[in-house]
């Protein structure tokens, strides 16, 4: 596992898709500032209460509902070019067992979804604190809240590598990602706060996290316990899948 | 004989169609073994199930002596390098990168040998250019250059000259011929290009319907290919007589007829023969192709 993972840091070191996702996310973190302090200075001009304005804890939960089609896009074409470059066999001759290639591909993916988020949040944090205040809800709800941000971002790994290691095809593969979340996203505008869905999908969970500024969210609190189940269930299939699959 | 690679009775179906139909094939060590077949015969199938890509449908395969049932047998793939019809190569990368990429999935510490493999397969003055912009001929060197990492003692290629131009051909083939000699790599090779094959090839295998219908040595090969003369006489000890007293190499045939390989005057022959009460009722000159050879195996078609 460790050499398989070894490869895919080295490989990832290149990877333009990666730099992409990076400076979208960047790109993003740039333009909640900037939109954030534009409403301060319309407010101000039109002498409005600024207590009405987005705090720096709402800002640094914006960019939740992004993450999943950054993702998709991200493991989708890095993991399917295992397949259209052909890479995956070297790996199999090689003697790497099928379900640590699956597992390396999911660590991968999960650690770039991490990354960048980190990378939001670091951009916001720093520049947004200093500008627009310190964190207004408790700290411990924040960071409940960062685990329920983790935790789905796993989630989205699972579905994505399932997906991108089931269809050999990386075009089929990205289509389906990226129609995935499209779908997933859709649905969960469709649900009402409470409706049991919301919390079994990761579009879903990230619906309620980004109400969280509008609205009392009860579900913070289990949101991860979802993801960690989505993630178990979809890897424990995926690795038994690909595990029987006719590779060529 | 040590047989680096052994099949016994091997099939892999697809739903109904029977890909590999018990198939046993032996591949001496050290051997430049062509697995020759027709598109659609199953030498592809048979390379995926070999490299693990695929599980075999029931019948066994080992390698080094170890059953693909066995645990240890993805420990043994590690001394394998293949390709399968295409190399697996990172189009979007260099030379240089592909093969530190492989180092780092075979877990290897030291890129020390990785100019040395770039020379050999001639590709160390390609720098920072990318994989994309290779030609056929070396994205196909390229492919067996990380096939190599590892220094493995069993080389699979996969139709290694399909699409490539003459001056690609010979360069595989030169690198080819350079691994078995010099690193003493054996080789198992695919190919439908009978007439390239021939000329590197050690042992062959003819494959046909997802079956080998035989496994003959070079030597053998060429013994049953050379150019003959094939008589049938009526009194076959009369002209038995006759070619061991003028120490002709001949060989007797199961179908009553003699080949003859040494060149005769067809004259001298007649009389000599006819003055020894012996007559001949069927005379044909003979000499065969790999080509020729293979289709009279599968008994006759196309698209060889």
């Amino acid at each position: 596992m460790y050499k398989l993972l070894n490869a895919a840091f080295f490989r990832l070191k290149k990877n333009k898709i990666f730099y992409f996702i990076i400076v979208i996310m960047m790109g993003m973190a740039l333009f909640t500032l900037y939109s954030r302090y534009a409403d301060e200075i319309k407010y101000i001009e039109y002498n409005l209460p600024t207590t009405n304005l987005k705090s720096t804890d709402r800002l640094l939960i914006d960019n939740v509902l992004i993450i999943g089609f950054l993702m998709s896009l991200f493991t989708s074409l890095f993991v399917g070019t295992e397949y259209s470059d052909g890479v995956i066999r070297n790996k199999i001759i090689a003697g790497h067992k099928r379900a640590n290639m699956y597992m390396s591909n999911f660590i991968l993916s999960v650690v770039v979804g991490v990354m960048i988020e980190i990378i939001y949040l670091l951009i916001v944090a720093s520049i947004g604190i200093p500008m627009f205040g310190s964190i207004q809800i408790p700290v411990s709800e924040f960071l409940l809240i960062l685990l329920d941000i983790f935790m789905m971002i796993v989630s989205y790994a699972a579905i994505f590598t399932f997906i991108s290691l089931i269809c050999s095809n990386i075009t089929t593969s990205t289509v389906l990602c990226l129609l995935l979340t499209l779908a997933m996203m859709v649905i969960a505008v469709l649900q009402t706060p409470g409706d049991e869905i919301l919390n079994m999908i990761p579009a879903g969970q990230a619906m309620q996290i980004s109400w969280l500024a509008y609205r009392e969210c009860a579900n913070i609190s289990i949101l991860w316990i979802y993801s960690l189940g989505i993630t178990l269930i979809i890897n424990s299939i995926g690795i038994y899948i690909f595990n029987k699959k006719e590779l060529k | 004989m040590e047989y680096i690679l052994e099949t016994e009775a091997l099939d892999k179906k697809y739903k109904q169609f029977k890909a590999i139909d018990d198939l046993n094939m032996h591949i001496p060590k050290g051997a430049i073994y062509g697995l020759i077949g027709k598109n659609g015969a199953g030498k592809t199938t048979l390379i995926r199930l070999i490299c693990g890509l695929q599980k075999p449908t029931s019948g066994k395969y080992m390698i080094y002596g170890i059953p693909n049932t066995d645990k240890q047998i993805t420990k043994v793939r590690k001394r394998i390098g293949a390709i399968v019809e295409t190399p697996a190569i990172r189009i979007d990368a260099t030379a240089e990168d592909n093969l530190k990429e492989q180092y780092k999935i075979l877990g290897l510490p030291s890129l020390d040998n990785l100019k040395d493999i770039l020379k050999l397969v001639g590709l160390s003055e390609t720098g920072k250019k990318k994989a994309r912009n290779f030609s056929l001929g070396m994205k196909q060197r390229l492919g067996i250059a990380i096939a190599l990492v590892g220094e493995p003692d069993f080389l699979i290629l996969d139709e290694p000259i399909n699409g490539l131009d003459p001056e690609g051909i010979i360069e595989i083939r030169e690198l080819i011929l350079r691994l078995n000699k010099e690193k003493g790599i054996t080789f198992l090779i695919s190919s439908h290009y009978l007439d390239e094959l021939s000329k590197i090839a050690t042992h062959y295998g003819f494959l046909n319907k997802g079956k080998i219908i035989q496994e003959i040595s070079k030597k053998k090969l060429e013994e049953n290919c050379r150019k003959r003369i094939e008589v049938k006489v009526n009194n076959m000890k009369e002209c038995i007589y006759y070619l061991e007293e003028n120490k002709l190499s001949y060989e007797i045939k199961n179908n009553g007829k003699i080949n003859i390989y040494d060149m005769i005057n067809i004259s001298e022959f007649v009389v000599a023969l006819s003055k020894r009460n012996c007559i001949i009722e069927e005379f044909n000159e003979k000499e065969e192709s790999l080509e020729n050879y293979y289709m009279n195996l599968i008994g006759g078609g196309s698209n060889v």
